[in-house]
């Protein structure tokens, strides 16, 4: 009987030490979603170059949804404190500083304050604005082109040997400047409602009075734009919104991920020397709807990337293993530390690499929305085309992808998938 | 010791073994120590005491018998029972679990879908624990028995 009393106390004083956790230490709980902001970061200037060629009279002839959309633009950059200073400026053939707050910048938005501003108004070389432009760009600053992006050839060339200048004159420039500083490179199509006279590509105009795409251009190191569009969502832009969003970054900075033990069909294992490209002991689903198939999920932190969401989620950006296919989805659990989940399924599975790559491609509408001959401006096609749009894009394109080594793609993930 | 414990892995489920691996959500990797291992040397100091308590301590002619070796067998696995359930349900109650073990939720909406560890999950784990308190006090029992003066032909005869 004493012999039972004393197990009997030594089971107790064993289950106490388990109630206690003595020995355990407790692990720090991060608060997801809350993050520090570095007193240090200092803001930038912003230069803001708004193109005053006649071209544009067009968005400024009316209370057109341009004023109002770059005025809520530049507004939320100064009152969410974004930015050191803002400097306004018209830009042609130069740049011409308005000295001005930004209300009576956007009130005085008309034909009239356009021409008597001064420059060039006749003539839009892209090219030449874009270099003024990046003359002044530095990793102190963010710049903001505001343009209808319409190229108006000279007339000793023929529109297409005009465009193909113009994109290697800006591949050129752009490249320049990248070899010095690391810049970022957004362009937002909006759309406002346009109403006036339409240079085309063989210097004719047209009377217009409908809905024409124009473009923000943001350039600036990555943290501010990535603070920019943090706090200025394009998501809420006035006027009719964002319609298109494509950026080119440098894509040395790696893309963070990390297999996810869930969404999966089927059984398998990370490896624990290895959990972020190791799957061990994988096995297919054996019952139920999805008997047979084998699927892993890996999570993809997007965020700081600024690549536009319609791009990431569009599976045709992938290159996989033959026998896999790919979804993503945006990711909003917000305890996870990433920002899209790409579920990759098989029913063929075997012991191999897994490659996933992202392609580093310019993004479909691009293509959509260029023309190369907008001398039929009035048809329903054309007027939301923009006139040499490809050709600028790609030059910067080309000259960021030369500065990334000539890569193909944003990122490349292998895992290695073991049965 | 965790490859051991995984043996059992269909008892109490893949996600409570992440746990006891030491998966950490935030910095999605195996950093939070591993369990097995502490909850493994108990089991196994708890176990070899038992051991030396029945053949050496108590060591008496009146328990030579294998309904008493039996009983001290299931003293020793209800301990370790306890011992297993009580820790994993305390990582449970007091949410040290990471939550991406915890839960599959709504990519969308974030909402909660399945709780994937609950608390029959520990009770399991429990129940692991104590099989392998059993199986460690077989074998420790064969291991040393032989030096008892009086229990040394318990719980099978030489």
């Amino acid at each position: 009987m004493k012999i039972l009393v004393w197990l009997l106390f030594f089971g107790v004083m064993l289950t106490s030490e388990c109630f206690g956790q003595s020995g355990r230490k407790k692990p720090q709980i991060s608060e997801p979603g809350i993050k520090s902001v570095s007193s240090s970061m200092q803001r930038p200037i912003y230069n803001i170059y708004l193109e005053n060629s006649g071209s544009m009279n067009g968005y400024v002839n009316s209370q057109a949804e341009f004023k109002e959309t770059v005025g809520n633009f530049l507004t939320d950059i100064e009152i969410n404190n974004l930015a050191d200073s803002i400097n306004l400026n018209y830009i042609n053939s130069k740049i011409i500083p308005i000295h001005s707050n930004i209300p009576n910048f956007i009130n005085n938005l008309n034909p009239t304050s356009f021409s008597s501003a001064g420059g060039h108004i006749t003539t839009t070389n892209i090219s030449m604005m874009m270099k003024s432009i990046l003359d002044k760009a530095n990793d102190h600053s963010v710049c903001l082109f505001i343009s209808d992006c319409v190229f108006s050839p000279e007339k000793k060339f023929t529109a297409q040997q005009y465009l193909v200048n113009q994109e290697l004159e800006i591949k050129r420039n752009f490249a320049a400047k990248l070899d010095n500083y690391k810049l970022t490179t957004i362009v937002l199509q909006l759309s406002s409602k346009f109403e006036g006279a339409y240079f085309n590509c063989l210097n004719q105009t047209t009377q217009i009075n409908a809905q024409r795409p124009y473009y923000i251009w943001v350039i600036g190191n990555q943290k501010f734009l990535t603070t920019l569009f943090e706090k200025v969502r394009k998501e809420n832009f006035k006027g009719g919104g964002v319609r298109n969003f494509y950026s080119a970054f440098n894509t040395e900075n790696a893309f963070d991920y990390g297999i996810l033990n869930s969404p999966k069909l089927g059984y398998y294992n990370r490896d624990r020397t290895n959990p972020k490209n190791k799957i061990v002991d994988a096995q297919k689903e054996d019952k139920g709807v999805h008997k047979g198939n084998f699927q892993f999920s890996i999570g993809v932190n997007f965020k700081e990337s600024l690549i536009d969401e319609n791009y990431i989620l569009d599976a045709k950006n992938y290159v996989l293993p033959a026998n896999y296919t790919i979804e993503i989805v945006k990711n909003n659990i917000t305890s996870l530390p990433y920002s899209h989940i790409l579920k990759l399924t098989t029913t063929t599975l075997k012991t191999e690499s897994v490659s996933i790559r992202f392609k580093n491609t310019l993004p479909g509408w691009i293509a959509e929305k260029n023309s190369d001959d907008d001398s039929k401006i009035n048809t329903a096609d054309q007027m939301s085309r923009t006139f040499g749009l490809k050709y600028f894009v790609e030059g910067i394109f080309e000259a960021y992808k030369t500065k990334n080594n000539n890569k193909e793609t944003y990122f490349e993930i292998n895992i290695s998938v073991n049965q | 010791m965790g490859t051991i414990y995984c043996w059992f892995e269909s008892l109490f489920g893949q996600d409570l073994a992440e746990h006891l691996w030491g998966w950490d959500m935030s910095t999605q990797d195996y950093t939070k120590g591993n369990h097995f291992n502490s909850i493994g040397s108990v089991l196994v100091l708890v176990t070899l005491f038992m051991v030396v308590l029945f053949y050496y301590i108590i060591n008496h002619p009146r328990f030579n018998h294998w309904w008493s070796w039996i009983l001290v067998l299931i003293i020793n696995s209800g301990m370790n029972f306890l011992y297993g359930w009580k820790l994993t349900l305390s990582d449970l109650s007091n949410n040290l679990i990471s939550d991406d073990l915890m839960y599959i939720r709504d990519v969308t909406t974030n909402a909660i879908v399945t709780q994937k560890i609950t608390e029959s999950n520990c009770v399991n784990f429990g129940i692991a624990n104590a099989t392998l308190a059993a199986i460690l006090f077989l074998i420790f029992s064969f291991m040393l028995r032989w030096w008892s003066r009086n229990c040394s032909t318990c719980p099978i005869p030489n």
